[in-house]
């Protein structure tokens, strides 16, 4: 299973779990398959994740940038885990936060062509 | 050298007064009988403060469809609270951005500060918090102290700083141990002697705390949450190496998914980019 956030939920994705609106009112059971209609009626319930079976995104698109410039990557990811020395990792604001500026470190400054 | 925060502060006090302006403006909005006319006559003998708060009110911040001509305008429009912590932002700017520190880089220094105001107020409105424009003042003025001093006291700062990178330590713990006070201090009293309300200069001072109250203010949790997401996006500098630790308090209280993050991220940049428009 793995969460998906509201900027990558697309039609077509399983539910593997219920998705409640604000006060746990139900508004679309596990097993049924998103469509165009539930992505605005997710938008317009303030819906900020949705869980869907696994193995359905991996297949979607992969990252590959780990694989293309191990080296690269490390370097960043170095520099970063430096930067937020003095945060818990583990805390999930701040994971998403590290997530986020590594994602644009790696934007900003990509493996040089050799 | 000083002893105390309030000795720098006290030495620096002509340095650092706000224009009578916003004292008039403040006591206005404040007085219940009050009109819009009035506040809007105050601001209006400041020709070039008029120009600049209807430059701001007609970007695209505020997405009004028609042009915002007067003050008055502008007060129906955004109210006179809002329209006061405008002005404070305005003056605060106005104020700092002659002084030049050589052993500072201003410009970092107010990228970092306007983005923690933008990201301070996409938060609050996001925690659907009332009178967001106060947000945006904290967050522009949060390290105002740490401005003063590198004014004040350049060479002391410029060890301080030295040492926090060689011991790779955070800068305001750093400050703390060779002055005995630290910025977020000279800042409150510096907010203090503006006669700014209480909740501004608590947020500030507590900004880098390790906060231990349960209820602690929405605002000096926005604000200790919106500092640590500008120094984790790199926007600017203020002489801190690294991020500050997040306080896992100060996020409960703010009662976000982390979710949300990328969202209020996204609505920054954008913002930003407005806001560079404005005050280049």
């Amino acid at each position: 299973m793995k969460n998906i956030k509201w900027d990558e939920i697309r039609a077509g994705m399983v539910l593997a779990r219920d998705v409640k609106g604000r006060f746990g009112r139900g508004l679309l059971l596990a097993g049924n398959v998103v469509t165009e209609k539930h992505l605005k009626i997710f938008k317009s319930w303030g819906i900020t994740e949705i869980i869907v079976e696994k193995n359905q995104v991996d297949s979607a698109e992969g990252l590959n940038e780990q694989a293309e410039a191990p080296a690269h990557y490390d370097r960043i990811e170095r520099r970063m885990k430096e930067l937020f020395k003095f945060n818990d990792i583990k805390h999930p604001a701040v994971r998403e936060l590290f997530q986020i500026s590594l994602n644009r470190n790696l934007n900003l400054h990509p493996p040089q062509e050799p | 050298m000083f002893t105390s925060a309030e000795e720098l502060i006290e030495h620096s006090s002509p340095m650092v007064s706000l224009p009578e302006v916003f004292y008039r403006v403040n006591e206005a909005v404040e007085d219940p009988e009050c009109s819009f006319a009035e506040i809007a006559h105050i601001i209006g003998q400041d020709s070039a403060l008029s120009v600049r708060l209807l430059k701001i009110v007609n970007s695209p911040f505020y997405g009004f469809d028609q042009e915002i001509e007067t003050i008055t305008h502008a007060i129906t429009i955004i109210g006179m609270a809002q329209l006061r912590d405008l002005v404070l932002a305005t003056v605060v700017l106005n104020k700092f951005r002659g002084l030049s520190g050589q052993e500072m880089d201003m410009k970092g220094f107010w990228l970092h500060n306007i983005a923690c105001g933008l990201m301070a107020r996409v938060m609050a409105t996001f925690c659907h918090e009332k009178r967001v424009e106060r947000y945006y003042v904290l967050g522009l003025i949060h390290d105002i102290g740490r401005l003063l001093m590198f004014l004040v006291i350049p060479e002391q700062m410029n060890q301080a700083l030295q040492k926090a990178k060689l011991e790779e330590r955070l800068l305001h713990e750093v400050e703390k141990e060779m002055f005995g006070f630290d910025h977020s201090q000279v800042g409150c009293l510096l907010i203090r002697s503006w006669k700014l309300p209480d909740l501004f200069q608590s947020a500030v001072q507590h900004c880098h705390d390790s906060m231990v109250d349960a209820d602690l203010p929405m605002e000096t949790a926005i604000l200790h949450i919106s500092d640590i997401v500008v120094h984790a996006l790199e926007f600017g500098t203020t002489g801190e190496h690294f991020v500050p630790p997040l306080n896992s308090m100060a996020w409960n209280r703010i009662e976000l998914s982390s979710s949300m993050i990328p969202l209020m991220i996204k609505q920054l940049d954008r913002e930003m980019e407005e806001a560079l428009k404005i005050f280049n």
